[in-house]
């Protein structure tokens, strides 16, 4: 790899620059005054959490103490009311429309609508994440996502470079509904940087909260993300229709109110034909389509299929083959290695 | 539109102030401009009038309105009641519609108009402003009023130069009637461009009045132009150029020692963007510069150039736009305008792809371009991969430090904020600083190209293109703008006060509650005019080290 130019009468340093606590592994960075997020670019230091953007694209720079080790980095993102709020005057600056003061101000229906983010880190493509905010969300829905870091990709600087934008070669099905200037608003929560003593699995983003430890891929916003493994290997995908649901399941609620019973609520509602296949598509962030194939279902009621090894994070779509027209259904989504 | 409740108050505890804080008038008068819509301009105007009042005894003459050009072009709320109100309350004996008496008198229906004894709605002799001066104004500001970079001979930019001229005579017979007739101690303009207020100071020079314009930032600073200071046949700010950069040889490099601190501080807080000048990124996360040494540089750029398509292994040169149509012609250029300069750039890039071009827009071009200039351009580039062109604001202040080896301009504040940071900068003419030794600057199409191909092939052998001592003299420039040249006045208050009630209470409070003497303001002009300085300053820079180290209170031993 060739070096990066070097400008050699650089003087960006002053006096008065403190000095930077770089963060000791396993470490946790949850505020925005922490010493180690030494570059935020196209973000706001937020005083409770760590990091609000505020721009189409946004870097948060972070020094570690020991470049020397490999990390395991996880992200806690959020889409909040809050989000809500600094998106529509965002929205409205662009527009060149008054801001209207608090009292005034009516937040946008984003109920139907979501956003996309591709992370990056030290310049690479990293995972994908979904954040679909819906109205019984108790005004927050939180992803997570992880990957691995490798020493060789950590220079003796010990600064990692976490990028967050919009992925630029979403599927079109991937971008219907999705707000404009997607980043804007959402909350970086948090991110743990911890040593690769367990490598990261694969994990998935649907945008919306898991039921009991499954992620939960609502038939809005209709598709869900799959990250790969910090291995890099194959991906198993198992998706299987949950049989009834809609909003009702996917909330806090639902986690007080057992899914099963919910399920049995509205089964008679929302009835999934359990034997028909699923189409799907599983998009790269070239966009390229990787698969596109009808996936028969299984005597369990599951519809498996693999993401290829190095695909790097993919837009997944499934919809359930009813009465010979692809539906959108919600699925239950669970990854695990593949064989071979 | 902003509602003031707080104002009339306001004028009437001024009124009362400034009729026991000035000599009493006599024949002679001071010319102010009234013409922008922002209070805080007038009100900086008509302060600094005030403060030469107690010196000189005199008259305050206002001229001000606004014409449909304007009120279309730049203004959303000019209220010409509240700048003659606030004028009244500052002493003016009268505040006239120029605009209006200039259309009447375009039209052949002014109507008798005494001011200052003189009748400008009557017949006026022509002005004797050298035609070329004239014809400069007039099409500067006509490009202006069209908002592009140069004329044309389309009908649309003829008729609209025919009825700029038409204007710009009455313009210039007005204000030579005023300045002719009349005694005049000073006039105090916000600007110097453009006919409005460009040719009351072509007037004003030409008959040795002194003119000081009040700048629309921080408290009170203000630039002066002493006839007797100024090279003749040189555009309006040229002379202003020389003396600063004599006056910052003399007092601010001189005693840099001194500022060591004072400029580091400084350069930190120019970094997150804390005050000024930072009028075109104003307050914005993306504004500030986070990076601190090359290999968090060299990380941003690897990013940053990715996103752009650019190839981080080669020096990029970023060349910034100007607001096309502003302000054409008042210094030295090394082109024939601003427009041409960027079009040439562009040509020149073309063939040289040994380094990355990034073209960027400036970032409130719509209110100075009409004619999509900037995309134009772009768009008969677009087949060349190593020439970028971007929105500035599309570019965080991190991506554009991480990116840019090498600054290029005509008279930018970005040829003082990155040689500040070890980045080297060439200008394509004259700005306030550019005899500050911190750029290099040509002044002829030849010599910019010569030099540009050196900056070039310097930096593509890794050498050196500014040294430390031009970063420290960048920041001790930065340091000077914002602290130096800048006076800090409650007559004024802060330009981030905003104009709203907040201004005006807090006006009134000290008008009400502090006693003036040695009120900055007050010194900072006193002293200026006795000196025939180049602006106001802060502190007296001809004392002694002892006596600068006195009022600059700096932290450290005695």
């Amino acid at each position: 790899m060739t070096a990066n130019f070097r400008l050699p009468s650089l003087q960006l340093g002053t006096s008065f620059d403190g000095p930077i606590l770089p963060l000791e592994v396993p470490g946790i960075l949850g505020k925005g005054s922490a010493s180690a997020l030494c570059i935020l670019d196209g973000a706001n230091r937020a005083p409770h959490r760590l990091s609000r953007l505020v721009r189409a694209v946004a870097l948060l720079g972070i020094k570690l103490a020991d470049p020397s080790a490999g990390v395991r980095i996880t992200m806690r993102l959020l889409a909040d009311d809050l989000a809500t709020s600094m998106w529509d005057r965002h929205m409205l600056r662009l527009r060149g429309e008054p801001i209207p003061e608090d009292e005034e101000y009516v937040p946008s229906d984003v109920s139907t609508r979501h956003r996309m983010v591709e992370v990056t880190a030290q310049g690479r493509s990293r995972a994908l994440a979904v954040l679909a905010l819906r109205n019984n969300d108790d005004g927050t829905v939180r992803q997570h996502v992880s990957f691995e870091l490798g020493a060789d990709e950590i220079d003796e600087s010990g600064l990692v470079m976490i990028g967050l934008e919009s992925p630029a070669k979403a599927p079109g099905w991937a971008r219907a509904n999705e707000l404009e200037d997607p980043l804007v608003g959402i909350c970086v929560a948090r991110i743990m940087i911890d040593p690769i003593d367990e490598r990261v699995p694969a994990g998935v983003s649907t945008g919306r909260p898991g039921v009991e430890q499954t992620p939960i891929a609502a038939a809005n916003p209709g598709f869900f993300v799959v990250n790969p493994s910090g291995e890099g290997g194959p991906t198993s995908v198992r998706i299987a229709a949950r049989g009834a649901g809609g909003e009702r399941l996917l909330g806090r609620r639902a986690k007080v109110k057992h899914p099963v019973r919910a399920t049995r609520d509205f089964y008679q509602d929302r009835r999934v034909e359990t034997s028909a296949p699923a189409v799907v598509e599983v998009v790269d962030l070239e966009g390229n389509t990787l698969l596109e194939r009808e996936v028969p279902e299984d005597e369990n009621g599951r519809h498996v299929f693999a993401v290829p090894g190095g695909a790097g994070p993919v837009f997944v779509r499934a919809r359930k083959l009813l009465g010979g027209q692809p539906r959108h259904v919600n699925w239950g989504v669970k990854t695990r290695p593949a064989s071979g | 539109m902003r509602e003031l409740t707080d104002f009339t108050p306001f004028c009437e505890t001024a009124s009362a102030f400034w009729r026991v804080n000035v000599l009493p008038a006599n024949e002679r008068i001071i010319l102010v401009e009234a013409m922008s819509q922002d209070l805080r301009v007038t009100l900086r105007n008509l302060t600094l009038a005030n403060a030469l009042r107690r010196i000189e005894p005199a008259r305050l003459v206002v001229y001000s309105g606004a014409d449909e050009d304007w009120n279309q072009i730049v203004w959303t709320y000019f209220n010409l009641e509240e700048i003659r109100q606030m004028a009244a309350a500052y002493g003016a004996e009268v505040a006239f519609d120029a605009h209006e008496l200039v259309d009447h008198r375009v039209q052949g229906t002014a109507e008798e108009l005494v001011v200052a004894g003189v009748d400008l709605g009557g017949e006026l002799p022509d002005s004797k402003i050298p035609g070329e001066s004239f014809d400069q104004i007039v099409y500067a500001t006509t490009c202006r009023m069209a908002r592009v970079a140069r004329l044309e001979e389309t009908p649309v930019h003829q008729a609209k130069k025919k009825q700029v001229e038409a204007r710009s005579r009455e313009f210039a017979r007005i204000y030579e009637a005023l300045i002719e007739q009349n005694d005049v101690v000073a006039l105090v303009s916000s600007h110097v461009d453009y006919n409005n207020f460009g040719l009351a100071v072509e007037a004003a020079l030409r008959q040795d009045v002194p003119v000081l314009f009040p700048q629309s930032t921080g408290g009170l600073k203000a630039y002066a132009l002493f006839p007797e200071k100024l090279p003749a046949g040189m555009p309006v700010r040229a002379g202003l150029t020389d003396q600063i950069g004599e006056f910052f040889e003399d007092h601010i490099w001189a005693n840099r020692e001194l500022l060591e601190r004072s400029r580091e501080l400084t350069m930190w807080r120019a970094k997150a963007t804390l005050g000024r000048p930072a009028w075109w990124r104003a307050g914005k996360s993306y504004s500030s510069v986070d990076l601190r040494g090359t290999d968090d540089r060299s990380v941003v750029r690897t990013y940053a150039a990715r996103r752009i398509g650019l190839d981080a292994t080669k020096p990029v040169v970023t060349v910034f736009n100007h607001a096309v149509s502003d302000a054409l012609g008042t210094n030295v250029e090394a082109f024939a305008d601003l427009g041409e300069w960027f079009e040439k750039m562009a040509e020149f890039a073309a063939s040289h792809d040994e380094v990355n071009w990034l073209f960027l827009d400036h970032p409130h071009q719509p209110l100075y371009d009409a004619s999509d200039f900037f995309d134009r351009l772009a768009a008969d580039h677009t087949d060349s991969g190593h020439l970028k062109f971007m929105r500035s604001m599309d570019l965080s202040k991190n991506f554009l430090t991480a990116l840019t080896d090498l600054v290029l301009t005509v008279r930018g504040s970005v040829s003082n904020e990155y040689p500040a940071l070890g980045i080297p900068a060439l200008q394509s003419g004259w700005s306030e600083w550019s005899k500050c030794g911190f750029t290099d600057v040509a002044e002829t199409p030849e010599d910019y190209y010569r030099m540009l191909r050196e900056h070039i092939d310097s930096l593509l052998a890794g050498e050196v293109l500014i040294t430390p001592e031009q970063v420290e003299r960048a920041r001790l420039w930065a340091w000077f703008y914002r602290s130096g040249s800048d006076v800090p006045s409650g007559l004024v208050q802060q330009w981030q006060v905003g104009e709203g009630d907040e201004l005006f209470e807090l006006l009134t409070i000290n008008m009400l509650q502090t006693e003036v003497d040695a009120e900055p303001a007050f010194a900072a002009v006193r002293r200026l005019w006795r000196r025939r300085d180049p602006f106001l300053t802060r502190i007296d820079w001809r004392q002694d080290r002892e006596g600068i180290a006195d009022q600059l209170a700096p932290v450290g031993a005695l």
